[in-house]
């Protein structure tokens, strides 16, 4: 929960009118929701699964069921993001269980897939979603941060670098750092 | 002491800033500013972590068996592509799903710039939108932000101005001048209306004749603080401007504003 919710100021979410379409079942907003967030889906099954073709199927099941279920969405449990990351998950996990049944019925098959991993499952998701909200940035504050976090520039650097106000450098980051944090939440509970 | 400000913990999570002793005593005490801490330090640690992380688009062929299995129309058969989203597409301002953009989907109005014979950028005068009522109320989100950094905040409010749309925008909003301790001079302003559709918007002072005018930064999401610089006079330069610019890279005002508004002595 952030410090600011416990005031009077609630989190606005940027994104309210894609939500609103989505639900309403606007096909525009699925293709925006696909456009934006189908490379986040796709490259978090990839590194699951280490293998493109299951990587395309399971971005192929998460969109097409969060479309069928999108009643299922609660905005204010998560953000869409959020939401399609928690169906991914399932999805990720059916293909890994459907292998592993496979590979019971196929003996000689042992070795687990070159790639493929489930360990640090977490922590990749977290990464994954920062790196496509990064990218989803208005320019100004996308290029400050990632001068901030990729070439660990300090903000007066960075000010020099772009030639922007110190005062605006600041506000980009503090603005962009929390956004980040509020879509890094995770819906893990969407079926 | 009252909680941490929202800068101030921000600073501390990128390591810009060493939490002083009174800070460091408050984050040992409170739990709502230490989590909050923990979060965005974690959020900073991601975001370093996320240079390794590349992301990879699907085939084009995922969204045609999506598209054909959930029988959409015709009109959304083309792959959808981030670019045509993503806010520096250089696109439409209403190519991000805003209902309110629908609405004003014509043409912006482009407000023309006068450039005189010595090259000095001036402004015709603009009649401040006539049709855009004046805010009276100011709706909860900017009430609590305007609050909220009212009680933390120890700079003194030395004027405010209201903001108002002009044609074809539909937004609103408030300036204020903050006068720090050290006498420096930030612009605060809150747009109660969110117009991040709009792409990049730049904050502006201009003078009252139009004859002047000085960028002051960038707005990101709905409200922003903008330092005013030192050699600048506010009674010279009142009116607080914010504007749709295009990503072109030209420092010049585009003409196109979407909020305006003059600032009064409070």
């Amino acid at each position: 929960m952030t410090r600011s919710g416990d005031t009077t100021r609630p989190e606005t979410d940027d994104d309210a009118g894609l939500v609103e379409a989505f639900r309403a079942g606007d096909e525009r907003a699925l293709v925006e929701a696909y456009a934006r967030w189908s490379a986040l889906v796709y490259t978090l099954a990839l590194r699951s699964l280490g293998n493109p073709t299951d990587a395309e199927d399971v971005t192929q099941k998460v969109f097409i069921a969060a479309w069928r279920g999108r009643s299922g969405f609660d905005p204010a449990r998560s953000r869409l993001p959020g939401w399609l990351v928690g169906i991914t998950r399932h999805t990720i996990a059916d293909a890994h269980e459907a292998r592993s049944r496979q590979r019971r019925l196929d003996e000689a098959y042992t070795a687990e897939l070159p790639g493929a991993r489930d360990d640090d499952t977490v922590q990749i998701t977290d990464r994954v979603m920062i790196a496509a909200e990064l990218e989803q940035l208005e320019p100004v504050p996308r290029r400050v941060m990632r001068l901030a976090f990729f070439d660990d520039l300090t903000h007066a650097q960075i000010a020099d670098t772009l030639g922007l106000p110190l005062g605006t450098v600041k506000s980009h980051i503090r603005r962009s750092l929390f956004r980040l944090r509020s879509r890094l939440e995770v819906n893990d509970g969407a079926s | 002491m009252e909680h941490l400000d929202d800068d101030t913990l921000a600073l501390i999570a990128m390591a810009e800033l060493e939490p002083d002793r009174p800070e460091r005593e408050h984050l040992a005490v409170c739990p709502v500013c230490s989590e909050s801490l923990a979060e965005l330090r974690q959020t900073a640690e991601l975001g370093r972590a996320a240079r390794t992380i590349e992301l990879l688009e699907p085939a084009d062929a995922v969204w045609s068996n999506i598209h054909a299995d959930l029988g959409l129309s015709p009109q959304v058969a083309a792959v959808p592509r981030v670019a045509d989203f993503a806010p520096d597409a250089g696109t439409s301002p209403d190519g991000r799903f805003a209902p309110d953009a629908r609405d004003t989907a014509a043409p912006a109005p482009v407000t023309p710039i006068r450039t005189d014979q010595s090259g000095r950028r001036a402004f015709a005068r603009w009649p401040i939108a006539a049709a855009a009522a004046v805010v009276g109320l100011i709706g909860g989100v900017a009430a609590g932000i305007w609050w909220q950094a009212a009680q933390q905040d120890s700079a003194v409010v030395v004027a405010e101005a209201e903001l108002d749309a002009f044609p074809g925008w539909d937004a609103s909003g408030v300036a204020r001048v903050e006068q720090r301790a050290d006498g420096s001079r930030v612009v605060v302003v809150d747009l109660q209306t969110p117009t991040e559709d709009a792409g990049l918007r730049e904050v502006w002072l201009i003078k009252s004749d139009a004859s002047g005018l000085v960028s002051i930064g960038y707005l990101d999401g709905a409200s922003g603080s903008f330092v005013v610089p030192a050699g600048i006079d506010l009674a010279q330069y009142p009116l607080v401007d914010v504007s749709a610019e295009p990503d072109n890279g030209d420092p010049a005002h585009s003409g196109d504003s979407i909020v305006r508004g003059e600032l009064r002595a409070s």
